[in-house]
């Protein structure tokens, strides 16, 4: 009976029950405030939209390189032509449409579904039973019949999830745009705008039910795959970080591959396309399979059949073979090694051991380092002529601008003024007929060839102005430096590489508790003496060393790529001469500002750790597990 | 005793993996950055810079590889290209039609492929049945969306921004290029009809990088010149105070730099193939005014990395055609002969332009008139035609011309030769 762990687990069920009401609210609302409408003279769009993919057929066989014998392209259109061919002997139907419309609108449907299997998964995952799972493994049914009925329960769920949300979608729009629309499923789903393109010779009926299939399916493949890791891994942080990972390749693969890319199986095969919105079942689409088109729905069904059944055979098949044990040592050749190191650790070691190598937080710093090494980029770029116009100036002249770098500029701007003004002159002279075209070109060109100048020209005069400014406005000295260099050191917005940080960090603050979790020790040593505050304190030291250490190692890498490409100078410029940093209310050099910027930096994301430590000690605290 | 034995045999353990180590981190070696394009000459590279995941090497440090201000083109001495061991032939695999270099449009076995003005998508031109239509395989789809084969978009926040000035048919295959916001430079490999379109190789990196708060006002992109030949890529990046012609060997990393220009106010353009030898102009503005240029063309031998200078004062377009080198002056076409190096006026037009010499027809363009003439070997004028609409012409090959103006226009050569050429806009 592992369908019913879900409805015994209060917290699981509660929290099904939380988002389920959440959905019912949201999707009336949204039937509320967004009401479609019908579309005009729908049904001559339709059949003119049948007649131009043929008519565009028949033209694209004429040309070469379409024509060619066995390639994908003439295939392609030979089974487009037969696909929509079919649909001549649709006729579609006028009814008032909207409720369906409106049903396949609604898109927020699938991440609630994507939600409620992950409880349900969470549900069913074996996390803290350790003892249990010997007593499973020697019990009759315990092995693989076991994970069978897990894989049953979850594909129960799945079904009934994906009944009980669509199913509720389905009937709040009946309600909301009249239930009328339930006599219209005996017409072709052509007739509903959004399935112009479906080339199936469906009913609404049948292609609801289809959907609903589908839609059951989705789920299942995705509770699967989150299930799985899981059970593999048998880590909740790794398990997690990788399941994170799967989520933002999946984002990523659907975003950054391309329709005609070799890889764009990777594009529809892909749980984000799937759930993101309808447009799998929308879209016409034939995917290059060996120089053949097949239809992405059957690429789909494939790629997803392979994938449960290798995943169910390979969760039964360990369940059968593998003895099971709490990992909590790495299974390498040397664990000899590392049961010595356990005997001379101290117990701040032993707080590292049980993170990094026990919960395996080794491997997500790796991981995170491997991302900082490849983010800092060392490739030395091209530069181009104002960039060497600019750095070769400020080398010259780095530091308070004085009257040598004014007389540069002063010559340098009555030269491009003057071009100015001969430019001017020579519009004027030539539309009034005074200068031939090649003169006037000759002028061009000369403009033209002084653009690099001028672009400079302007760079460096916006910052003069500003120095003269912050002269005037706060008497404060500044410098010529090279602002590309300190414009890329003092980002003003957080990327890609600061979100993982924080994510691996605040995983590692999770995971500080989970060693004692599970191994049930943590009531144990709150009964020690040093099994309260010593040790949270030791674990908090912890955190912040790891921390402190993964922090420094993205900031030097970071200089140092800065430092590879502009060199680093002018460091005991005030501050306020970065414009940027103009705001700064206190004096002080760069070096001291970087110093203190890096110090807040490091402050703020060990502020935003330790508020995750304390959350997560206090929520063990509440729950007394 | 048994403990004794036990940590001897963990010291053992401890000492091997160290040991593994140790050679994992010794057998890590640099890739030798020398390379030799003569035979049995080792080069020493001047400089080394990085560019990508490969490195940058002067392959030649002879003088004639670097222009600067000791060593300027009008010190140099115009030479004779060897033709008796590396000929000007052209060879359909891997050459392309000269006259479309750096422009829109690239000649195939059956049409031709364009960027589309205005729109940013990859056309196709067939010349059986005069269809101008998008590249795009799918008779159900629109063009008009992400979904469509041949929509590129460009600009987007992360996403590519294809260089519209590039596109070349090379060895069966449509290769275009562009650029993401960190200023990686790609190569695509498109097939012919459209179907797959993959990244081929990094070329460079260009700093994208401003003096302004990052985000705001990212540094303008400078368009590079490419030039796929004979298995190599041949690029002029945007504009450097020392440009630099450089190659990659297609699908690999290294770069060479094969020519510099070094001297003061420098120029180098107009890349363009013949045979064993790739031609290219360079030279340095005389005064601040950046009008007048003392240019030349010169010849890099593809097989040998020697670079000679072939024309002094040649600094407007040109074309070769059977051992000759036609080239535009103030006054008319030149025509310089590289076998004995001599030099007669060809055609009298009076004015700069655009040349192109197919067979025995000679074909100019005039930028200002916007007239596109035909003259004849000896210099007579046969046909031509002027339209205003279409301000820049592509010249063209022995079927077709293009040109740019309020689309992307076509003329037919044969039209023209019979005295009945028109420019049309593609796809009208």
């Amino acid at each position: 009976m592992e369908w019913k762990t879900v409805i015994r687990k209060r917290f699981a069920r509660n929290l099904l029950l939380a988002v389920l009401c959440i959905y019912m609210v949201s999707c009336i609302y949204y039937f509320v405030e967004n009401k479609t409408v019908l579309e005009k003279d729908y049904i001559n769009r339709y059949n003119q939209n049948i007649e131009d993919v043929l008519q565009q057929s028949v033209s694209m066989n004429q040309i070469s390189i379409f024509k060619v014998e066995d390639g994908f392209s003439k295939r392609n259109i030979e089974k487009t032509t037969h696909d929509y061919k079919k649909l001549l002997e649709t006729v579609p139907v006028s009814f008032d449409y909207r409720g369906f419309t409106a049903l396949f609108n609604y898109n927020f449907v699938h991440f609630f579904g994507v939600i409620c299997v992950l409880v349900v998964v969470f549900a069913l995952t074996d996390k803290d039973e350790a003892g249990l799972r010997y007593m499973a493994y020697a019990a009759c049914n315990g092995r693989g019949r076991r994970i069978f009925r897990k894989l049953i329960a979850l594909m129960l769920w799945c079904i009934v999830l994906a009944v009980a949300l669509y199913g509720s979608l389905f009937l709040i729009s009946g309600i909301i745009y009249g239930t009328g629309y339930f006599s219209a499923l005996k017409y072709p789903v052509q007739s509903v705008p959004a399935f112009i393109n479906v080339t199936y010779r469906l009913d609404i009926w049948e292609f609801l039910l289809i959907f609903l299939l589908c839609r059951c399916i989705f789920l299942f493949i995705i509770a699967l795959i989150a299930w799985s890791v899981y059970y593999f891994i048998d880590n909740i942080i790794i398990g997690t970080a990788i399941l994170a990972g799967i989520s933002l390749t999946e984002v990523l693969l659907y975003s950054v591959v391309k329709v005609n890319s070799p890889f764009c199986i990777l594009k529809y095969c892909n749980l984000w396309y799937q759930i993101k919105d309808n447009s799998f079942f929308t879209e016409y689409a034939n995917l290059n399979i060996f120089s053949y088109p097949v239809a992405k729905e059957i690429v789909a069904a494939v790629v997803i059949i392979v994938i449960c059944m290798v995943l169910s055979f390979c969760s039964i098949l360990k369940a059968v073979i593998t003895y099971p044990s709490v990992s909590r040592h790495f299974k390498i050749p040397f664990s000899s090694l590392l049961v010595l190191l356990q005997e001379h650790l101290n117990s701040m070691g032993f707080e590292a051991y049980k993170l990094l190598i026990s919960q395996k937080g080794i491997l997500l710093l790796l991981v995170l380092a491997f991302i900082f090494i490849k983010q800092a980029d060392f490739t030395v770029a091209i530069k181009s002529e104002i960039q060497e116009m600019y750095c070769s100036f400020i080398e010259r002249y780095e530091g308070v601008p004085d009257k040598a770098s004014d007389k540069e500029l002063e010559q340098l701007g009555s030269f491009l003024d003057a071009l100015a003004e001969e430019y001017a002159q020579a519009v004027k002279s030539y539309e009034a007929g005074e200068i031939d075209i090649n003169t006037y070109e000759e002028i061009q060109y000369k403009c033209s060839a002084y653009q690099t100048e001028q672009i400079f020209y302007n760079e460096i005069m916006t910052q003069r102005e500003y120095l003269a400014s912050l002269k005037e406005d706060k008497n404060i000295d500044g410098w010529y430096i090279n602002l590309y260099c300190y414009n890329r050191l003092f980002k003003n917005r957080l990327d890609l590489q600061d979100f993982v940080f924080i994510v691996v960090m605040l995983l590692l603050a999770f995971g500080l508790f989970w060693e004692e979790k599970v191994s049930k020790t943590d009531t144990l040593l709150s009964l020690c003496k040093y099994g309260r505050h010593e040790l949270d304190r030791r674990k908090a030291v912890l955190l912040i060393c790891t921390t402190a250490i993964m922090f420094v190692i993205k900031n030097v890498l970071e200089i140092a790529s800065v430092y590879k490409f502009y060199g680093i100078s002018g460091l005991f410029a005030p501050v306020q001469s970065i414009q940027r940093l103009t705001a700064v209310p206190f004096s002080c050099n760069i070096l001291q500002f970087m110093v203190l910027y890096l110090f807040l930096k490091m402050a703020v994301m060990l502020l935003l750790v330790l508020s995750a430590f304390g959350i997560v000690k206090v929520i063990i605290k509440k729950t007394g597990r | 005793m048994k403990k004794i034995i036990k940590k001897e045999k963990l010291r053992k353990k401890t000492y091997i993996s160290l040991l593994f180590c140790i050679f994992l981190l010794a057998g890590c070696s640099k890739k030798s950055s020398t390379s030799s394009q003569n035979t049995g000459k080792t080069t020493e590279p001047d400089r080394t810079y990085n560019t990508g995941s490969g490195t940058e090497n002067n392959t030649d440090t002879a003088k004639s590889s670097i222009v600067n201000d000791s060593h300027l083109v009008s010190g140099m001495k115009e030479e004779k290209l060897d033709l008796s061991e590396y000929k000007l032939e052209y060879n359909v695999p891997t050459d392309s039609q000269q006259e479309y270099l750096w422009t829109s449009v690239t000649k195939a076995e059956n049409g031709y492929y364009t960027w589309e003005e205005g729109r940013g998508r990859l056309m196709y031109f067939d010349i059986a049945s005069k269809s101008y239509i998008p590249l795009c395989n799918k008779p159900n789809c629109a063009h008009n969306g992400e979904s469509c084969n041949a929509f590129f978009n460009s600009n987007g926040e992360g996403e590519i921004g294809y260089i519209r000035g590039y596109i070349q048919y090379y060895n069966g295959y449509v290769y275009i290029a562009g650029y993401d916001k960190k200023g990686y430079v790609y190569l695509y490999k498109v097939s012919p009809d459209g179907s797959t379109c993959e990244k081929y190789m990094t070329l460079y990196k260009a700093d994208l990088s401003s003096t302004k708060a990052e985000g705001e006002n990212v540094k303008e992109f400078r368009t590079p010149k490419l030039f796929i030949y004979r298995g190599y890529i041949y690029f002029i990046t945007g504009k450097e105070s020392k440009p630099k012609l450089r190659r990659i060997k297609l699908g690999e990393d290294d770069t060479e730099v094969v020519f510099e220009n070094a001297g003061s106010r420098p120029s180098l353009y107009r890349m363009k193939a013949y045979g064993d030898y790739l031609f290219f102009q360079s030279g340095n503005f005389i005064d601040d005014g950046y009008i007048d240029i003392d240019a030349g063309i010169f010849a890099l031998n593809i097989n040998t990395a020697k670079v000679q200078m072939v024309k002094k004062d040649a600094i407007s377009d040109y074309a070769i055609s059977d051992n000759k080198l036609y080239y535009t002056t103030a006054t008319g076409i030149n025509c310089y002969s590289l076998e004995d190096q001599k030099d007669t006026e060809a055609v009298n037009t009076g004015v700069r332009g655009n040349v192109a010499v197919h067979g025995d027809f000679i074909y100019f363009f005039n930028g200002n008139t916007c007239k596109l003439s035909q003259y004849d070997s000896k210099g007579k004028l046969l046909n031509e035609v002027t339209d205003t609409g279409f301000g820049a012409c592509y010249m063209g090959d022995k079927d077709y011309f293009f040109a740019s103006g309020s689309g992307t226009g076509i003329l037919s050569v044969k039209d023209l030769s019979e005295g009945m050429a028109k420019w049309t806009v593609l796809g009208e």
